[in-house]
């Protein structure tokens, strides 16, 4: 799994969630929130978890990683890759 | 001192350790001394003001004017009433308006709210801003107060304001079946004999260094603060960002005392952070707001092997908690399907366990849990008819219905069993089924709607899929984004599914059971 490829994967689930609200969204900032943004919660960020688990066939640990960083859309993929 | 105001606790600390620690937030630290002049300041700008207001709004959120205000107006003898910046509009105007509150404290993170507000009202609202040394431009319709008028009162209190028992100290909303939240109003008697009993049962010293983790719309946040100021202690609130994965803001502050949700450790479990001994310094473990998973108690005391695990419970009409459970991990710990005991009710409090007639059920037997005593709420404000629903007289005293289906096993441990109607609880708040179905039917047109909490897992209800019955067609995307207006974040449905007709069971009622067996496909 690239980088490229994670974020491709982020980004698309973002743009579908923002789209079933209404508010679709044409660019997903770096420092998108992706634990309460009013489109992207906390449980939704668990789901996002399960599901690249399952895509990608990895773990997550996000024991190292900075939670003011995983929480936003850039720092979370850099927080997976670079495992 | 009168010390039947709760803030009176505030101010015993601070005569006997007056250079502790009392707060620390966004990167700040406040000493009980300057916290509590500070306080005893805008308590005076308070009364001072000529306002019949016995209500104060706090539109202030994980800042320093939220603790400062919720110490302020408690020694000034009013009420505090929270407002979360997550609520929709017309959530915050329906408390406004149920309340009568007039007079506000407010910080930056509300002021986008605020602007809206009044927008949309012609009332003279106060609004008092602790952090500005100007008044903010967020409009013009109301009268505003800052810094300096804090800083220059003339007659500055110079301890906390007599008050009667009975007094209210907080108000807080939950929410209601026919759209209107309910107002829990909490007395300085409820609120100081949940403290008296926790405070002897589990002691908090002042070195400790406490979480501040639930929102103050929630009440557990109540017990975090008057806990830890009751004990000379440390208030840590957690910033926004920390809060879903707060492994590192716990060692890095050094906490000794730990309160969340479960789903918090739940989260930390997902993501591979919850290591056994990673939280060697926690004296206590405290969790209440959803069901506690066995497993995942285990695998926190494994993190924090140091500490008392708790289960707590309670509903906040009757004071934050009224069980008790300590987690005993590997010897005989008790759960029901991997959800920890409740416990036992506090020995401050009767209770029973009840079937609909409100006969008293025996050991084993399933029943709603009905509870007497000090925390008891008086009842919702200007709600008759709820409250004739719910504190109900027997026996001479006056009983708190729950609503909560529980049994109890011979050893006097209480285990929870399911609500009793159709509220369950997402992401520790309380949530009608029929306040999400009214609210959907009424902006879809529908000819019914039916929501049902999906997945649940451990007892914990995930999100809310919501069936629709219509022949019409229906815009899922704009309904969802109307009810993105009404509904706060956590009662907006994940998914609308629409049907030509909903299953029917044998009385004649929707077969939620039916739905259910649909989503599991």
């Amino acid at each position: 799994m690239s980088s490229e490829e994670l974020k491709q994967y982020v980004a698309k689930k973002i743009y579908s969630k923002a789209a079933e609200l209404g508010e679709p969204m044409v660019e997903i900032p770096d420092d998108f929130d992706l634990t309460g943004s009013g489109i992207f919660d906390s449980m939704d960020f668990m789901d996002l978890l399960v599901s690249i688990e399952d895509k990608f066939s990895i773990e997550i640990d996000l024991s190292d990683a900075d939670p003011d960083q995983f929480t936003k859309f850039a720092g979370f993929i850099n927080a997976i890759v670079r495992k | 001192m009168n010390d039947t105001n709760v803030a009176a606790r505030f101010f015993l600390s601070r005569s006997r350790c007056p250079s502790n620690i009392a707060l620390e937030v966004e990167k700040k630290v406040y000493s009980y001394q300057s916290l509590g002049m500070e306080a005893l300041k805008l308590a005076s700008l308070l009364n001072n003001i000529n306002s019949n207001s016995q209500f104060v709004g706090l539109f202030a959120y994980r800042s320093y004017a939220a603790y400062l205000g919720i110490l302020a107006i408690t020694s000034a003898g009013k009420a505090y009433l929270p407002f979360n910046p997550k609520f929709p509009l017309e959530r915050i105007k329906s408390m406004i308006e149920i309340s009568g509150c007039t007079m506000f404290i407010a910080s930056q993170e509300f002021y986008p709210l605020i602007k809206e507000l009044l927008q949309n009202t012609n009332e003279k609202y106060i609004f008092i801003f602790p952090e500005e040394k100007v008044l903010p431009t967020i409009g013009n319709t109301f009268k505003g107060f800052c810094q300096t008028d804090i800083d220059y009162q003339h007659a500055v209190l110079t301890e906390v304001k007599d008050i009667k028992p009975d007094d209210i100290v907080y108000l807080l909303f939950t929410s209601g079946t026919t759209g209107k939240p309910k107002g829990i109003p909490i007395s300085h008697n409820n609120l100081n004999s949940y403290l008296d009993y926790v405070q002897k049962k589990y002691p908090v010293v002042e070195s400790d260094r406490c979480s501040q983790a639930f929102d103050t719309t929630f009440d557990p946040s109540m017990h975090d603060i008057w806990v830890t100021w009751s004990a000379a202690a440390t208030l840590c609130a957690i910033p926004q960002a920390s809060l879903l994965a707060p492994a590192k803001f716990i060692n890095e502050k050094k906490l000794t005392i730990w309160y969340s949700v479960p789903s918090i450790a739940a989260f930390l479990r997902k993501t591979r952070i919850l290591k056994p001994n990673i939280f060697p310094l926690l004296r206590y473990s405290i969790f209440s707001g959803e069901a506690l998973p066995a497993d995942l108690a285990a695998d926190w005391q494994k993190a924090a092997p140091s500490s008392s695990l708790i289960n707590y419970y309670g509903p906040t009409e009757i004071t934050i908690n009224i069980t008790d459970y300590v987690f005993k991990p590997g010897v005989t710990d008790k759960s029901l399907n991997n959800v920890i005991a409740l416990g036992a009710v506090f020995d401050s409090h009767l209770y029973k366990i009840v079937d609909v007639n409100l006969k008293q059920l025996l050991v084993n037997e399933t029943g709603e849990l009905i509870i007497s005593g000090p925390q008891v709420s008086a009842g919702y404000i200007n709600n008759p008819l709820k409250n004739k629903e719910s504190f109900v007289e027997l026996d001479g005293k006056v009983w708190y219905r729950t609503g909560d289906l529980v049994k109890i096993d011979s050893e006097g441990s209480i285990f929870y069993v399911g609500r009793i109607d159709h509220q369950v609880k997402i992401r520790g708040y309380r949530v009608e089924m029929a306040e999400i179905e009214y609210v959907v039917k009424k902006i879809s047109k529908a000819e019914n709607a039916v929501a049902i909490p999906f997945p649940i897992n451990n007892n914990i209800a995930e999100g809310i899929i919501c069936f629709l019955e219509t022949k019409k067609l229906i815009d899922i995307a704009l309904v969802l984004s109307k009810a993105g207006n009404l509904l706060p974040d956590y009662m907006i449905p994940k998914e609308i599914i629409v049907l030509a007709s909903l299953p029917i069971n044998i009385n004649g009622k929707v077969d939620r059971n039916a739905l259910i067996n649909l989503l599991k496909g």
